[in-house]
């Protein structure tokens, strides 16, 4: 008898383009020169830009530079390497195990996501006592900068 | 006036890992749904449908609005179909909508159809992953579960939590879902063996993690007055609402699940209830990652902040607790996409009705509450209160 065939194999490959706005095209420029831009929108500064108030759609008043130190507000670490399948829009350089860390830059009302390193890795409830004592960091920047948020490698430690 | 809206039907097909799923879309959709018509019997039938009530992700099967694509959806009655989708909430998002349209007036007899979404990808996380903000989270990884353990992480921080509490949440999920015929994993694990799995991204191990199911959920929803001549145990829908926070995840400041709190309190206010720990009977709530549980009780109030473990360890949430929670084992066990957040709400009903297998029957529950979380990792939340006379 024919062995019954059960499943459909299809796949899909598809490519996207999408406009960044003029605040991000902005921000991501601005990194190639080691910057990093926020926005002021009344009372709150936000790092990186944000494009308007969610809460009332205001538009910023002013764009503001940083050199992006921040401090660290979560963490976690990544035990596995991480797959080019499971993160398709991801430029992904680096080895299992890492930390990723929600980090404010400069107080920013809202926090943003990028790779900490220069911390002991193997003693999270160490690094859990600094985050709470408010582990300040800075960015290490990409030699050669194109342009997007991999211009800045990873955060480490100020104090490194 | 708004009509009271009851549930009188739930259906769910068996659950098993989305690689080893051999049902077509349509056949999983077919068999739930008649799940739900057999449950009410009375004589119910499927052209007496005014509307069905669909939901499901996009992405997850290679193909847009795949309610098209599917004549399970009483197609043949003519009935007409709505397609609700906002991702991890959807089923709850579905349910409000189906809800109001009953209480309008609009339709008197609709079934609602969370669709299991996880069968067709051969990678699931490569489609989750792409609803992460796509500026600067995408390009540098980030995913559902970095996004569950900065929460956790924070909680930790916070208020001393252990991973030992971790792994008791989760140990109490798995032995229930040992005795949920509708469960995807049914193995048991115990607190030790949740602490010796590996970690996947701190601080949550790999028993801590939802699986990958595949399977799906219908319920059935009807006017005071077809519920009354088709059902002999109605439970009534008291409120139904939602919320939303921003689509960038990084917005977020992980502490604790503040967009829930305010929901919590809005439904709450809205049903007259003080104390809810007092005064519900029942939860479900929703715990893609196990520690998630813990922050859901603070945020719906069961407790106060950072003091989740105690009512755990204490077995308030447990079999025979003031407030069991999630004696379904949740979507920690079973989690085949959208269905798992309509399972939510269908497994409360079933305690209110008096209808759980297994031995996890809550004795006289009257008032259960059931929780969705999703979107772009807690971009939304819905409520649903249900009661019974």
């Amino acid at each position: 008898m024919t062995e019954l065939t059960t499943n459909l194999q299809w796949n899909l490959h598809c490519d996207f383009s999408q406009p960044q706005g003029e605040l991000y095209s902005q921000f991501m420029s601005a990194l190639k020169d080691k910057v990093f831009l926020g926005t002021k929108i009344g009372e709150k500064s936000y790092f990186p830009v944000k494009q308007f108030c969610s809460t009332t759609y205001q538009e910023p008043e002013k764009v503001l530079e940083s050199d992006g130190v921040g401090v660290v507000e979560s963490f976690t670490i990544y035990n596995k390497k991480p797959s080019r399948v499971a993160f398709p829009g991801a430029d992904l350089t680096v080895e299992a195990p890492y930390i990723v860390a929600a980090i404010s830059v400069h107080n920013s009302s809202q926090s943003f996501f990028h790779f900490l390193s220069g911390v002991d890795i193997d003693n999270p409830l160490a690094l859990l006592k600094s985050i709470k004592a408010g582990l300040e960091v800075r960015p290490v920047w990409a030699e050669n900068r194109q342009g997007n948020i991999l211009d800045i490698l990873y955060f480490e430690p100020v104090s490194s | 006036m708004a009509r009271r809206v009851g549930v009188i039907g739930v259906g769910n097909t068996p659950y098993t890992s989305a690689k080893r799923e051999t049902r077509e879309r349509s056949e999983i959709g077919r068999a739930c749904i008649k799940n739900a018509i057999d449950f009410v019997g009375n004589g119910l039938t499927l052209s007496d449908i005014d509307a069905v009530y669909y939901t499901t992700v996009d992405g997850f099967e290679g193909t847009q609005r795949p309610d098209r694509t599917m004549d399970c959806l009483a197609k043949g009655t003519n009935a007409p179909v709505y397609f609700v989708n906002t991702g991890g909430t959807s089923g709850g998002s579905t349910i409000k909508d189906a809800y109001r349209a009953v209480a309008s007036g609009l339709y008197d007899i609709v079934v609602v159809y969370g669709a299991g979404s996880l069968i067709a990808t051969k990678n699931a996380q490569q489609i989750l992953n792409s609803a992460s903000p796509p500026l600067i989270e995408s390009k540098s990884g980030i995913g559902a579960i970095h996004i569950g353990g900065f929460y956790l992480n924070k909680y930790k921080s916070d208020y001393g939590i252990t991973d030992l509490d971790f792994a008791t949440v989760a140990a109490k999920s798995h032995k229930h879902a040992k005795n949920n015929p509708f469960a995807h994993i049914r193995k048991g694990y115990t607190v030790d063996e949740v602490l010796a799995s590996p970690m996947l991204v701190s601080p949550i191990r790999m028993l801590e993690v939802c699986p990958v199911s595949s399977g799906a959920c219908s319920m059935i929803l009807v006017s005071e007055e077809k519920a009354k001549e088709l059902s002999e145990t109605p439970v009534w829908i008291k409120a139904a609402s939602s919320i939303t926070n921003s689509f960038t995840t990084a917005y977020r400041e992980f502490k604790g699940f503040e967009m829930l709190e305010v929901l919590a309190n809005r439904i709450y206010e809205k049903a007259g209830i003080k104390n809810p720990l007092e005064e519900i009977d029942y939860a479900e709530v929703f715990n893609p990652f196990a520690g998630f549980e813990l922050l859901e009780y603070e945020a719906l109030g069961f407790c106060g902040k950072g003091e989740a473990p105690h009512i755990l360890h204490d077995g308030i949430t447990d079999l025979g607790g003031k407030l069991p929670v999630n004696l379904s084992g949740s979507t920690l066990c079973t989690n085949s996409g959208v269905a798992a957040s309509l399972t939510r709400q269908a497994e409360t009903c079933l305690q209110l009705m008096g209808k759980v297998e297994g031995g996890r029957q809550v004795e006289n529950a009257r008032l259960g509450l059931a929780h969705t979380w999703g979107g772009n990792m807690g971009q939304f939340d819905t409520l649903t209160l249900f009661e019974r006379d």
